[in-house]
């Protein structure tokens, strides 16, 4: 039997069966899976694109004598207009941003997807999910006014009108979250249920309540999309220009503290992309280099991200 | 975890002769269960309840009481005690005549003679041009509904000459009618236009191409070091600001491009001589680029998802691997890669900052009639409207949102509906 | 693997397609008058007497040479004081465009009339967003009188507006809230573009404290310079009379044409030029701001709150701020117009003779906007011209139409 159905057995069968049962050449095939590769090399060449935008106006930036490289990386002090450099000041204010997206947006999206494939009959659950992708629509400029309008003046009625400033980035990451929330949740929530029913059942057969299915079989079993979730908003957060535009203000400040105004590296893009600034200022020149170091510094956060997730991440059949 | 024990204080019969520790440790995980049952469901609450806020702010900018007052009250133009609704034809063009500036009359006079205007018409005109009702303050919904007592004081003190009357800034003119710089009868209509125009582009060119991506780099790619560059990539690109692709696309679909962009090498451009780049086609690719890989990554887990076994059970009967695909794996993966769709079509249609890179007008007034036109969008327009002094921008920016979202939920509807009828639980 | 290399090789080529072109240097603009060094002793009437035999004619060589010192570095700026110092390279008009020009500024201007109806063609308009409510007021009066053709303007700041303009060249109009810089001017020369300034209005700055703010009607110059200042943190450390509280500043972002403004006229003015946007950017307390709106809001939150920008935005909302009158002058038409209110930034349109002459629907735009922006620019939030430079812009499009 074994040498029945050998490897060479099976060729020679093929190539020796009649015809109607031969292997046919299938031109289709090669051409569908070139077009294929096509597509995915678009993104190659999106990133030359950017790289090469972004790098020939940053090396004009770099290439200046008003700036020094290592004042740059080491400095806190971000005033290009009297000659300060200090990138510090705008990265810490994105992080602290993305801090507050994230920890409204993680636990609220994964919780909602836990509930809307777990809990939620079919009818609800096609229901709701709309309607919480809506948030995913409203535009982000009224988000940023949202912040303003809603947000803060919310800060402000619980820890003190002293205390929270007009603008600060605990509001803008606030209403980032909420608006990144729609992403994780839905997202997620297509990862659990794409989860094979037989591992529920299995789970169920041996005792398990609703909680424990959920919490420690599904959502592992779902975990590679969960994670690619929870990077894409991550990245969405870094990269958001106009809440943080419009709610974190426009003066660039280093401070730990979330309710003072401290404006990121995407709400300076924007700001001055779109002022009376000559295009050949010194200033103007920066926020190609501010995109580039934002490129790097998500490249560096997805190769992280990739890195824990693969020694996590379980395939089930 | 099962530990015997012969105390049964308190407890009932075991049915099945479990232990005691068991029914115990059984009710705790249910109380633990349904607290985090309650959690979840509150998560999803806060959710809802944003949402809520949100929309609430909004609407509530959107309708309210106005205060109107006319630049030449209708009781002064009154005639030998005819009030103005019953003055003849002869007299409201004499009217119109009189009071109204030259040039406007001449282009009225050159679109169509006064007198061959019907009285409607006429009417209207007058109340337009001569009347010329302003409005003067603007309040919010919930206080037209709750204060209104002191907003008919506020009137009566500050604007005594006003009429308070209740306006839905959102109304079929609204929609109709292209921008002004006059708030009362600003419109949206080109931006509607622009903002469809450039989604239809962006959905056709960025879902071919990301579920095209998503298929090779799930099926057909090898664990080699390019195709990990590719996916690296494309996680990546995710993150970058969408004002950075508002750069790239003014690099190369605005400027390098321009022949195919502009409409040059069809012959569709415009108008030949003022042809450039920043048309809608620009746009709608530079968007397809931005949501791209939140499309491609959407839908590589949905076909990640898809069980093997599926797959296994194709090429046992003998399919080829684009039969299996096409069969097998992309209707299973639908709703995934159908998600990806919506949160792509929502990105895309709020986005403000790359599409002013580009090119998008804040001020323009024709229907775009082909990809080669110059545009305009419902977000530029809001973010335009917002910044301004005059309290009626900030009404008209409220309404345009609204019309915005309806679009939104129109547009994700045939989505969401074509969802819900693939997505079922496999095995 | 032999395809993968011609993919990559293509897309190498496609990206050295792109890199930019290099600058050709500009030629110095064309000019029919002449060029004199002032020597010690000159005056301006001296020098009119001179080239034209007619000492009054003075106020043209102002005109004319202001004109021509923002297209060519080489000519020095004449203060309206007409104060010369020697050394100085001024530009001197001819005889007969300085007769001219007083002639029209003595009887004054009325452009020829353009009837809408028949003005057809497309104009493309960016720049500044100060400027976009104006020029929008403007467009959507030229098409209600009959404008046959399509007007797009885009608000993109008056940069970016000039990017347009003198590097690529795609606009016909560009709107600025400052005038044009040098190194932009000589951008514009290198692709042909000889740029045309025309005055269109004056956008006043408002000074504005909260309503409920009770110690604070008047300022100078040098206290509000100091208010914005690192110098001092309470109100009291400026003039004792007032609260020891801090001070709540607000102020537009460095991008914006109104801060670059306030610093060359107040903080510069008090500590020196160059010197001051130091001490405004490192003063405590302060809340920089992209949005106008928001720094109404943030100025009425405070009895303790100053902040500074455009009128029009003062002007709605009047019920929750205060404006104050800086040296005793309070902002209001005649001031403004006059020039007597110190803080007043001046608004511009820039074409070219060239485009005008090109795409006579420009010219046309041009002329209606100079003829009627005084009826246009108040419910807009700015203010009108006086007659005089209303009448100096028109002169400028007469000169650019050659008539």
């Amino acid at each position: 039997m074994a040498t029945a159905l050998s490897a060479k057995s099976l060729a020679r069968r093929a190539t020796t069966a009649p015809p109607e049962l031969r292997k046919k050449p299938r031109p289709l095939e090669v051409l569908i899976q070139a077009f294929f590769f096509a597509c995915g090399a678009v993104s190659i060449l999106t990133t030359i694109g950017i790289v090469y935008v972004l790098g020939s106006e940053a090396w004009l930036f770099f290439r200046s004598p008003e700036v020094d490289l290592v004042e740059f990386f080491t400095t806190t002090s971000w005033v290009p207009a009297v000659g300060q450099f200090g990138i510090w000041s705008l990265v810490n204010a994105t992080m602290m941003t993305t801090t507050f997206a994230m920890i409204v947006a993680l636990p609220l999206g994964l919780a909602s997807a836990i509930y809307l494939s777990e809990y939620a009959s079919p009818g609800v659950r096609n229901v709701l999910k709309p309607i919480l992708e809506i948030l995913a629509g409203i535009p982000t400029v009224v988000y940023g006014y949202f912040a303003l309008t809603f947000m803060t003046p919310l800060l402000r009625s619980i820890f003190g009108r002293d205390v929270v400033e007009i603008y600060n980035t605990a509001s803008a990451g606030l209403v980032m979250g909420i608006l990144i929330l729609p992403l994780v949740s839905s997202m997620s929530e297509d990862a659990l249920s794409a989860v094979p029913r037989s591992l529920r059942e299995a789970a169920y057969a041996l005792g398990a309540t609703r909680l424990e299915t959920a919490v420690r079989i599904v959502v592992p079993a779902a975990l590679s999309g969960i994670t690619a979730a929870f990077i894409l908003a991550v990245s969405r957060a870094v990269g958001e220009t106009m809440i943080v535009a419009i709610a974190a203000g426009a003066g660039p400040a280093f401070t730990f503290n979330p309710f003072k105004a401290a404006e990121t590296m995407t709400g300076h893009i924007v700001r001055i992309s779109g002022g009376d600034l000559s295009y050949d200022s010194i200033d103007y020149d920066s926020i190609f280099a501010i995109g580039l170091l934002l490129f790097l510094m998500t490249l560096v956060l997805n190769l992280i991200s990739r890195a824990i997730m693969h020694r996590f991440r379980e395939v089930y059949e | 975890m099962i530990k015997r024990s012969s105390h049964s204080a308190g407890l009932e019969p075991a049915p099945f002769g479990e232990d005691v520790q068991l029914r115990r440790n059984l009710a705790v995980r249910h109380r633990v269960g349904a607290v985090w049952h309650v959690l979840f469901l509150l998560a999803l609450i806060i959710g809802i309840i944003a949402l809520t806020a949100l929309i609430y702010n909004i609407l509530d900018q959107t309708f309210g009481l106005v205060a109107v007052e006319f630049k030449v009250p209708p009781h002064e133009l009154a005639q030998d005690g005819v009030p103005l609704e019953e003055l003849s034809d002869a007299q409201l063009i004499a009217l119109l005549e009189a009071r109204v500036s030259k040039g406007v009359l001449r282009r009225l006079k050159a679109e169509q003679p006064l007198e061959q205007r019907d009285r409607e018409e006429l009417l209207s005109l007058v109340y337009e041009r001569v009347v010329q009702p302003k409005i003067v303050k603007s309040w919010s919904l919930t206080d037209s509904l709750l204060r209104r007592r002191s907003v008919e004081l506020e009137v009566a003190q500050k604007y005594p000459s006003a009429q308070l009357q209740f306006r839905s800034w959102l109304n079929p003119n609204f929609i109709n009618r292209p921008q002004s710089s006059d708030p009362q009868v600003a419109g949206v209509r080109t931006a509607i236009l622009g903002s469809l125009w450039t989604i239809v582009i962006t959905i056709l060119v960025a879902f071919p191409l990301g579920v095209g991506a998503a298929i090779y780099l799930e099926e057909y790619a090898a664990d080699n070091a390019l195709n990990r560059l590719i996916q690296t990539n494309i996680n990546n690109l995710a993150g970058v600001p969408s004002i950075i692709y508002g750069m790239l696309g003014l690099a190369i679909f605005v400027r390098a491009l321009e022949p195919l962009t502009s409409g040059a090498l069809v012959g569709g451009a415009a108008d030949p001589t003022t042809a450039n780049g920043r048309t809608i086609l620009s746009a709608g690719l530079t968007l397809a680029l931005l949501v791209l890989p939140l499309l491609i990554v959407n839908a590589q887990e949905a076909i990640r998802a898809v069980p093997s076994s599926l797959r296994e059970a194709g090429y046992a009967l003998g399919a080829t691997k684009w039969q299996v695909i096409r069969d097998h794996v992309l209707p299973n993966a639908l709703p995934g890669i159908l998600t990806g769709t919506i949160l792509s079509i929502s990105r895309a249609m709020g986005e403000t900052a790359p599409l002013i890179v580009v090119g998008a007008s804040t001020y323009i007034v024709y229907d775009p009639y082909s990809p080669f036109f110059k545009f305009t969008t419902l977000p530029v327009q809001i973010y335009q409207w917002t910044a301004r002094p005059q309290q009626g921008f900030r009404n008209i920016a409220a309404a345009a949102i609204v019309v915005l979202l309806v679009l939104l939920l129109s547009l994700n509807a045939a989505a969401i509906i074509m969802r819900n009828r693939f997505s079922r639980r496999l095995i | 693997m032999k395809g993968k290399v011609m993919f990559f090789a293509l897309v190498f080529v496609t990206i050295l397609a792109l890199l930019p072109t290099a600058g050709i240097a500009a030629p110095p603009p064309q000019a029919e008058g002449t060029r004199y060094t002032v020597q010690a002793g000159d005056t301006l009437s001296m020098i009119a007497q001179k080239q034209y035999g007619d000492r009054m004619l003075y106020p043209a060589i102002i005109y004319y040479n202001n004109r021509m010192a923002r297209l060519d570095k080489a000519i020095n700026l004449i203060s309206d004081a007409g104060v010369l110092e020697p050394g100085w390279v001024i530009y001197l008009p001819t005889a007969e465009k300085a007769k001219r020009y007083a002639e029209l500024m003595a009887k004054g201007v009325t452009l020829p009339e353009v009837d809408p109806l028949t003005v057809t063609g497309d104009i493309i308009s960016a720049g500044s967003s100060t400027v976009f409510p104006l020029s929008e007021r403007m467009a959507v009066r030229f098409k209600d009188e009959g404008y046959q053709g399509n007007i797009t303007i885009d608000s993109i700041g008056t940069g970016a507006g000039f990017e347009r303009f003198c590097k690529s060249g795609e606009t016909d109009i560009s709107n600025a809230s400052r005038p044009i810089k040098h190194s932009e001017v000589e951008s514009c020369l290198a692709i042909g573009r000889e740029p045309v300034e025309f005055r269109i209005g004056t956008d006043g700055l408002a000074v504005t404290v909260s309503k409920d703010n009770t110690f604070l009607k008047d300022m100078t110059i040098e206290q509000l310079a100091k208010i914005f200042s690192d110098e001092v943190t309470k109100w009291s450390e400026v003039d004792p009379s007032w609260p020891n509280e801090e001070i709540k500043r607000f102020s537009p972002g460095t991008d914006s044409g109104t801060f670059d403004f306030f610093v060359e006229f107040v903080m510069d003015a008090v500590y020196g030029k160059g010197a001051g946007k130091e001490h405004i950017l490192k003063a405590a307390n302060l809340q920089l701001s992209e949005d106008d709106n928001v720094l109404v809001q943030g100025v009425e939150g405070s009895p303790y709150a100053i902040g500074y920008f455009g009128y029009a935005y003062y002007q709605e909302n009047t019920d929750k701020l205060n404006v104050l009158s800086i040296n005793g002058v309070a902002p209001n038409d005649e001031t403004v117009e006059t020039g007597k209110y110190p803080l007043a930034r001046p608004l511009f349109l820039y074409s070219t003779a060239k485009i005008m002459a090109e795409k006579p629907q420009v010219a046309a735009f041009i002329n209606f906007y100079l003829t009627y922006v005084n009826e246009e620019v108040k419910s807009v939030g700015y203010f009108p011209l006086e007659a005089e430079t209303l009448n100096q812009a028109k002169i400028a499009w007469l000169d650019a139409m050659g008539q």
